[in-house]
């Protein structure tokens, strides 16, 4: 199961946040996972990014009222949400049920962690599963993704029909989210050594 | 998502955290941070100027003290007005609205003026002089160039004595608050990698400033704010065009160095040059090309060397 209890205590390390070098520090590290969550969030990178930047400044300027003892990533992605209800005000945008959202922030939780107790990242995880993938599924996801080909480029690429490529699409995220959940799983089931 | 799938996409919330991630992924990869976001925080927070964030503190701690009705709260009450000021008045407060893509750029330097057997533009430097102009300057150069500037090497790295390196002042954070000067830019790029002191641009990258757009292949700045060992670097940029509007004038070069302290834009490697009077066409290897607000000039790197600009297309 996935879905653990997040354990919310600081995860800062030595890191105080009240500090500006520290502040600093903690921008650094937690910056590219907030932004897989507010990417998660919005869909839409420019506004993700401004997302994030917004919410690092609120959390500059609210820095008395967070606290030591709480985990400076789980104020963030309470934050990040709270930007993001904002935004989805202005825009009008669709939301996502509360279910949906904690499974979400679930997600980015147990990578948040892992990066600072592991120092290692959700993108460490993620190319081994992608190098897992069946071969017809990562051509589809390098296409779409990081080749930047849309889903009815990718079909004509590939002399499929652009159905199939949806379909291949969701089934290569299936499985990497599967196995991104194992990796999770293996880090935080495992003994202390 | 991809650039060009749709927000409205509706995904399951498992997909979408991996749709984020494989996105995130394929734009900077595994262990890249995102320098200009990182860097927009930082100027925002840490590297604010302090007394933005200071007001805001004593904001809350005057509030607090006024309705504690002690003796403080005078002093917090006037602390908060000069404070408040302050933050006013300091420009760029409302760089939080601008667009993702976009980093105001901010150099500040000591209104130390350029020396003037060394200057080498004037500000009135008749632009149909300059049109006209056909015999080598009579600019009293020092010794011959570098050899790295006479073989056409890259003039931006070349140690040469024509160009505008000046005793640059001290470091940004230690400038006095009075006798400064601000250069505000806009810069947008395609993409951008930071180091330890300067930011670099690629791609389509254009600069706008109060006089000049540029647009140019790569344009380096020194990070604001970070104190620089032999004084405060200039913005340097590739691959060039330079637009002013009034007047008019138009530059195509291979490089370009703008020099904050002198505010003038020095131009290398230039392929031509179009003012309201004339177009100059041809310019011998190492000339330079001053711009610097309402004139401009053209400074050839050795007396007795070929006339430059030798071409003059009305």
């Amino acid at each position: 199961m996935h879905l653990l209890t997040i354990d919310d205590q600081p995860q800062s390390g030595d890191l105080d946040p009240r500090h500006p070098g520290d502040f600093a520090a903690l921008v650094e590290r937690h910056h590219r996972d907030l932004l897989v969550y507010a990417v998660a969030l919005t869909r839409n990178d420019a506004t993700a990014r401004d997302v994030v930047q917004e919410s690092f400044i609120v959390a500059y300027e609210k820095m008395d009222l967070f606290d030591v003892t709480r985990d400076f990533a789980t104020w963030m992605r309470g934050i990040v949400r709270n930007k993001w209800r904002e935004w989805l005000r202005k825009n009008k945008r669709y939301d996502l049920n509360e279910n949906e959202l904690a499974r979400i922030d679930a997600d980015i939780a147990l990578w948040q962690n892992r990066r600072v107790q592991e120092d290692n990242s959700l993108f460490d995880a993620l190319e081994q599963c992608l190098a897992r993938l069946p071969e017809n599924l990562r051509t589809v996801v390098e296409a779409f993704y990081y080749e930047g080909r849309s889903g009815d480029e990718v079909a004509e690429l590939l002399h499929v029909a652009p159905a199939a490529v949806r379909k291949r699409l969701q089934r290569a995220r299936t499985l990497l989210k599967q196995c991104l959940e194992l990796k999770s799983d293996q880090t935080f089931s495992s003994p202390e050594s | 998502m991809n650039a060009t799938s749709s927000p409205d996409d509706h995904l399951p919330a498992g997909e979408r955290f991996v749709d984020a991630a494989l996105s995130e992924h394929a734009r900077l990869g595994r262990d890249a941070r995102d320098a200009e976001l990182i860097h927009r925080i930082l100027l925002e927070t840490v590297h604010r100027q302090p007394a933005s964030v200071e007001a805001a503190r004593v904001r809350k701690a005057g509030r607090h003290r006024w309705l504690t009705g002690t003796a403080a709260t005078l002093t917090a009450a006037a602390a908060l007005v000069i404070l408040t000021a302050v933050a006013l008045s300091i420009p760029g407060t409302g760089l939080r609205e601008r667009a993702s893509d976009e980093l105001h750029f901010t150099v500040r330097l000591l209104e130390t003026p350029v020396p003037t057997d060394k200057a080498t533009v004037s500000a009135e430097a008749p632009q149909l002089a300059a049109a006209r102009y056909a015999a080598p300057i009579s600019f009293s150069a020092p010794s011959s160039p570098p050899a790295s500037v006479a073989s056409g090497a890259d003039p931006v790295l070349a140690s040469s004595g024509y160009e505008l390196i000046t005793t640059l002042g001290p470091s940004f954070e230690t400038l006095p608050a009075t006798g400064s000067r601000q250069e505000n830019f806009r810069i947008t790029a395609d993409e951008s990698l930071a180091s330890s002191d300067r930011r670099l641009y690629h791609g389509r990258v254009v600069v706008e400033h109060a006089l000049y757009r540029i647009e140019a292949s790569e344009v380096s700045v020194p990070v604001p704010g970070r104190a620089q060992t032999g004084g405060p670097s200039p913005l340097l940029a590739r691959n060039v065009t330079v637009t002013q509007e009034s007047p008019h004038r138009v530059a195509h070069a291979k490089s370009l160095r703008f020099d904050p302290l002198s505010g003038a834009i020095v131009l290398t490697g230039v392929e031509s040059f179009e003012t309201g009077g004339g177009k100059l066409a041809r310019f011998a290897p190492g000339d330079q090309l001053v711009l610097n607000g309402e004139g401009f000039s053209v400074e050839s790197p050795a007396a007795g060397s070929d006339p430059s600009p030798r071409g003059i297309t009305p």
